[in-house]
């Protein structure tokens, strides 16, 4: 046992292992969110990271023909080439529309807001231990991006960002039961917060709870970020209200919100990095 | 989650050291998709380094091994996410978000195990003959 310990195998494992340590505890503290390795890794492999993205998109692009053998073959290949043409036509049409989309979007709110400050990314990962919406982005601190900035498509709050790396953010979505938002329901000016549960988050849903009773928030209203608190600019969309539930435990009310973006279909989304009255934590 | 097998496999056939080393850069990678925080290079480096260890001095360098191995590893790492997450952060419907996802997870990743296996095997037979 003491040649176990002395060996160096252990040595260098234990050595690690505390430096390894270090950096998780380093990382829990940090305004950043990450570990040095963590940091650094992403910064190596960021590259590779968005590359592969980028190529797995280009294959899902890619029409698939399969090729017959028989004398028909020439006829085919020629038809097969113009319908690969044409196919490549309208893929590219599809990326241009949704990326006009995407920027008109963008443009409303700039001209809405010029006080915000934008970094736009794209999602390259997904945690796959996660159930509970949560991404990675192909933009970091070099871009301006900070942990707890808030993330958008359009003008609909997706999340925040969690942790970042110099080349690379994570985000959790508002799906996730640990972000919560404060938040107003437009018509009644009823003011309250939106968070998740796991159960909610299944279904796709979150819930503005504590409600008064009474309240004439219905199905149907609009909630939107209310800036309370500095973490989220004012008048962002959250969602629309789809039913009103009897609190479990009180005599209070829960509004539940399905957001307005379908987080798992989003490739594209823009991260607020400054905004007027934004709360900066140290 | 196949990235356990694939350490547990590699730290197999190439023991302690490079399976310590392998676990550190896999467990490197997955941190940059997950919490930041670098829990995976962590515990993927100790699994490397324990199987590596094992093989070393105690256990055989079997398929029956990989599979006790990997059934010791993969379900500490999901029974632990699962804990930190869902108990610790006291998150509602805990137990059925282990039955309805992490359980079969378990069972799931464990079934890519023998192919993992060979074909660990079979990159260490060409190099080891080359």
């Amino acid at each position: 046992m003491i040649r176990f310990f002395k060996s160096t195998a252990f040595k260098i494992f234990a050595v690690v292992s505390a430096a390894l340590l270090a950096g998780s505890v380093f990382a829990l503290f940090s305004r950043s969110g990450s570990s040095p390795l963590t940091s650094a890794v992403s910064f190596v492999f960021g590259p590779i990271t968005r590359a592969s993205t980028y190529v797995a998109a280009k294959f899902e692009d890619l029409p698939i023909s399969f090729k017959s053998s028989s004398a028909l073959a020439v006829e085919v290949d020629e038809l097969e080439d113009k319908v690969d043409s044409l196919m490549e036509q309208l893929v590219d049409y599809e990326q241009v529309k949704h990326k006009n989309e995407f920027y008109q979007e963008f443009l409303e709110l700039k001209e809405e807001h010029s006080d915000y400050e934008f970094a736009e990314a794209a999602i390259v990962g997904r945690d796959a231990a996660d159930k509970l919406g949560y991404f990675t982005l192909n933009k970091g601190s070099l871009n301006g991006i900070s942990k707890d900035d808030p993330v958008i498509y359009g003008e609909y709050l997706v999340g925040v960002v969690e942790s970042v790396t110099p080349t690379q953010c994570t985000v959790s979505t508002i799906l996730n039961p640990k972000v919560n938002v404060s938040a107003y329901e437009v018509r009644t000016r009823d003011l309250g917060y939106v968070t998740s549960s796991v159960a909610l988050a299944r279904e796709g849903h979150c819930q503005m709870p504590g409600l008064s009773s009474s309240t004439a928030v219905t199905a149907g209203g609009i909630v939107c970020t209310s800036g309370v608190g500095g973490k989220f600019p004012r008048d962002l969309i959250i969602g629309t209200i789809v039913d009103i539930v009897d609190g479990t435990v009180d005599i209070s009310a829960s509004a539940i919100i399905k957001p307005g973006v379908d987080f798992s279909n989003i490739t594209d989304v823009f991260v607020i990095t400054s905004f007027d009255g934004q709360t900066v934590t140290e | 989650m196949l990235l356990i097998p694939a350490v547990v496999c590699i730290a197999m056939f190439e023991r302690d050291m490079a399976g310590m080393f392998f676990g550190l850069f896999a467990g490197a990678l997955w941190d940059m998709h997950a919490s930041g925080a670098s829990f995976n290079a962590l515990y993927l480096f100790a699994v490397g380094f324990i199987c590596g260890t094992l093989i070393n001095t105690i256990m055989r360098n079997n398929i029956v091994t990989a599979f006790i191995l990997s059934m010791v590893f993969i379900p500490v790492y999901v029974v632990g996410y699962w804990f930190f997450h869902y108990i610790v952060g006291g998150l509602d419907m805990a137990g059925f978000m282990f039955l309805r996802y992490y359980l079969p997870e378990i069972f799931y990743t464990a079934l890519f195990l023998p192919l993992m296996f060979i074909l660990v095997r079979g990159i260490e037979k060409i190099f080891v003959e080359e």
